[in-house]
C-alpha cells in the first residue's frame, strides 16, 4: 500500500457523486486545513510535516497507535501549541479568538474545577459560549443520570469524562475535536455517547475524533485519517477501505500497525 | 468578557481568603475579650494558656493570610493558565490579554483586601474608645496643621503616595507572571526556570533602578533637595517612582501577553 499523503481528503470532484447541489448556505472551504505542520519537543519530532484538508459535515477518524501525534495535531488546533513550522487553519483562520468561537474541544484529561457542581460549570458554559445549549446538557446529564447538584470531586473519573463530553456535545459548534471521548467510559455509556454525537451535530458540522478503539466508533465514521510517527499514512473514506480493501478499518488498523 | 472571568476569579479565590478572614477578625475579637476583660492579666499559671494559644493562633492566621494571599496569585496564573485547567482557559473565546487582566486586577485586590482585613484585625484588638477618639483628632489635626502649612499639596502627596503603592503592588504580580511564562519556554524544568527568571528579572530591575540613582546623585539634580521650602521635589520623586514602576510593569505584561499568545505549549 502507497501512502498517499497530500492528497486532498474528499476532494469534492473525486467521490462526492451524490449531487453536485450547492447550497448558498452551506459554506464549502475546508474546516481544517495543515499545511506542512512541524512540531517538534526538546528531544523528539512529533509531527514531520503534516498536510491534510478536512470539510465540513464529516466525522473523521484520527487513528493511530499511541504517541503517533493525534492529541498534538488536536492541541494545535486549538492553539494550546505552537506549532515549529508550517501552520494550521481552522476555517481558514490560524487559532485565535474566532477559531475558538467554533471550535468545541474535548481534551483528554480533567480541565474542571474539582470544587463545582455540575451546575456551576453549565453556568460557566452559558457565560462564555454564545453556542452553548444549556437544555441540551441537561437533558443529556439525566439520561446519563448525573445529579448537576453533584459536586466534580465526589464523582468517579468516568463520570467526569461524561461531564466533559456532554458538555462539549451540547455547543452548536463548526468543528468538535474529540481526544480520546470514549475512553474512560464504560460501554454502555459509550453507545449513548456514540449515538448522542452523531444525532446531535448540525449536517454542516464536522467532528473529528482521535482513539484507538476503532471497533467501537468505526460505526459512526464517514473518514479515516491513520497517522504513524508524526505522519499522515492514509486518508480514506471508511466505504472506500470497504469496497477497495474489503476490510474493517478495525482489521485494516490492526494489519497496517502490527507491531 | 473580563467581567464574567472577573467574577469566576472571585469565586475560585475567595473561597480559600474569605475563611481565612473571617478566622483572622475572629482570633482578633477573643484576644479582645481576653484583653479588654482584664482577663488576661487575672490569668496565671495554667490558667493563661487559653490566652497564649488564641495569641498564637491569631499570629498564625496573620502570617498565613499573607502567605495563601501570596501562593493563591501564583496559583491561579500557573495552574489556571498553563496546567490542566489551561486547556478549558485557554480555549476560551477571550484574548489572552482579558485573560491577564481578570488574573491580575483580581490579584490586586486580594492584595489590598487582605492588607485592609489585617490593619482591622489590629485595630479590632488595640480598640479602646478614648485611646481612639484622641488618636482620630490627633490624626485629622495633623492633616489641618499640614494643609495650613502647605495647602492642597497635602492631599496631592498622599494621593500620589497611594498611586505610588499601587503600582507598585502591579508591577511585582506582573512581575511574578512574567517569570512563570518565561519559564514556560522552557520544555523541561519549568518551575525552576521561573524561579531563575524570577531572580533574573528582580536584577534587572535593581541593575536599572541603581543606575538611574547614581546617575542622579551625580547630576546636580540632587541640589533641588537642598531647597526644602518647596514641596516639588518630593513629588518630583513620587512622580517619578510612580513612571518608573508603571514601564515596568507594561514591560512585563508584555512578555507575559506575548509569550502566553504565541509561545503557548500546554504539556
Amino acid at each position: 500500500m502507497t501512502t498517499d499523503k497530500n492528497k486532498l481528503l474528499y476532494d469534492s470532484s473525486e467521490n462526492d457523486t451524490v449531487s453536485n447541489f450547492t447550497n448558498s448556505n452551506l459554506d464549502n472551504n475546508p474546516i481544517l486545513e495543515c499545511k506542512n505542520l512541524v512540531k517538534s519537543y526538546a528531544n523528539a519530532e512529533a509531527l514531520k510535516g503534516i498536510d491534510l484538508t478536512i470539510n465540513r459535515g464529516r466525522i473523521v477518524g484520527l487513528l493511530g497507535p499511541n504517541g503517533s501525534g493525534k492529541s498534538t495535531i488536536i492541541k494545535l488546533a486549538n492553539g494550546l501549541l505552537t506549532p515549529s513550522s508550517g501552520e494550521i487553519l481552522i476555517a481558514g483562520n490560524k487559532p485565535g479568538i474566532e477559531t475558538k468561537k467554533i471550535v468545541s474541544y474535548l481534551p483528554e484529561r480533567t480541565y474542571l474545577n474539582d470544587w463545582m457542581k455540575v451546575s456551576d460549570v453549565i453556568n460557566f458554559f452559558k457565560d462564555f459560549y454564545d453556542n452553548f445549549n444549556a437544555e441540551k446538557a441537561y437533558e443529556m446529564l439525566q439520561k446519563l443520570n448525573i445529579n448537576p447538584n453533584d459536586k466534580l470531586k465526589t464523582m468517579s473519573k468516568g463520570t467526569k469524562e461524561k461531564v466533559q463530553l456532554i458538555l462539549v456535545m451540547s455547543r452548536e459548534a463548526d468543528l468538535y475535536l474529540l481526544d480520546e471521548p470514549i475512553a474512560g467510559v464504560d460501554p454502555a455509556a459509550r453507545d449513548y455517547i456514540l449515538n448522542t454525537i452523531i444525532t446531535n451535530y448540525n449536517e454542516n458540522a464536522t467532528i473529528i475524533i482521535s482513539t484507538h478503539l476503532i471497533s467501537d466508533i468505526e460505526r459512526v465514521l464517514d473518514d479515516v485519517v491513520f497517522i504513524s510517527y508524526g505522519k499522515i499514512f492514509l486518508t480514506k473514506s471508511v466505504d472506500e477501505i470497504r469496497e477497495d480493501e474489503g476490510k474493517s478499518v478495525d482489521t485494516l488498523f490492526r494489519e497496517v500497525f502490527k507491531c | 468578557m473580563l467581567g464574567k472571568l472577573m467574577k469566576y476569579e472571585i469565586k475560585a479565590t475567595g473561597r480559600t481568603l474569605i475563611p481565612l478572614y473571617i478566622a483572622l477578625l475572629a482570633f482578633a475579637i477573643i484576644n479582645k475579650i481576653f484583653i479588654g476583660t482584664g482577663l488576661s492579666h487575672k490569668l496565671e499559671g495554667f490558667g493563661s494558656i487559653p490566652f497564649i494559644l488564641s495569641i498564637f493562633a491569631y499570629g498564625c492566621t496573620m502570617a498565613a493570610v499573607f502567605i495563601v494571599t501570596f501562593f493563591v496569585i501564583i496559583q491561579r496564573f500557573y495552574k489556571n493558565l498553563l496546567g490542566d485547567e489551561g486547556y478549558l482557559m485557554n480555549t476560551l473565546p477571550v484574548t489572552t490579554i482579558t485573560n491577564i487582566t481578570s488574573k491580575l486586577s483580581i490579584a490586586t485586590f486580594w492584595n489590598i483586601i487582605s492588607g485592609f482585613i489585617a490593619v482591622l484585625s489590629i485595630i479590632i484588638m488595640a480598640f479602646n474608645a478614648d485611646a481612639f477618639s484622641r488618636f482620630f483628632y490627633e490624626f485629622f489635626q495633623a492633616f489641618s496643621d499640614g494643609y495650613a502649612q502647605f495647602g492642597i499639596q497635602v492631599y496631592i502627596v498622599i494621593t500620589e503616595v497611594i498611586i505610588a503603592i499601587l503600582v507598585q503592588l502591579i508591577k511585582s504580580i506582573a512581575m511574578i507572571y512574567a517569570s512563570i511564562s518565561i519559564g514556560h519556554l522552557f520544555s523541561k524544568h519549568r518551575i525552576l526556570s521561573s524561579f531563575g527568571a524570577f531572580i533574573v528579572l528582580n536584577l534587572i530591575t535593581a541593575a536599572i533602578s541603581s543606575a538611574i540613582g547614581i546617575a542622579f546623585s551625580l547630576s546636580n539634580l540632587s541640589t533641588l533637595f537642598d531647597n526644602l521650602e518647596s514641596s516639588w521635589p518630593i513629588h518630583l520623586v513620587l512622580i517619578f517612582t510612580i513612571l518608573f514602576n508603571l514601564i515596568f510593569f507594561i514591560a512585563y505584561f508584555i512578555i507575559t501577553n506575548y509569550i502566553l499568545k504565541n509561545k503557548l505549549n500546554l504539556e
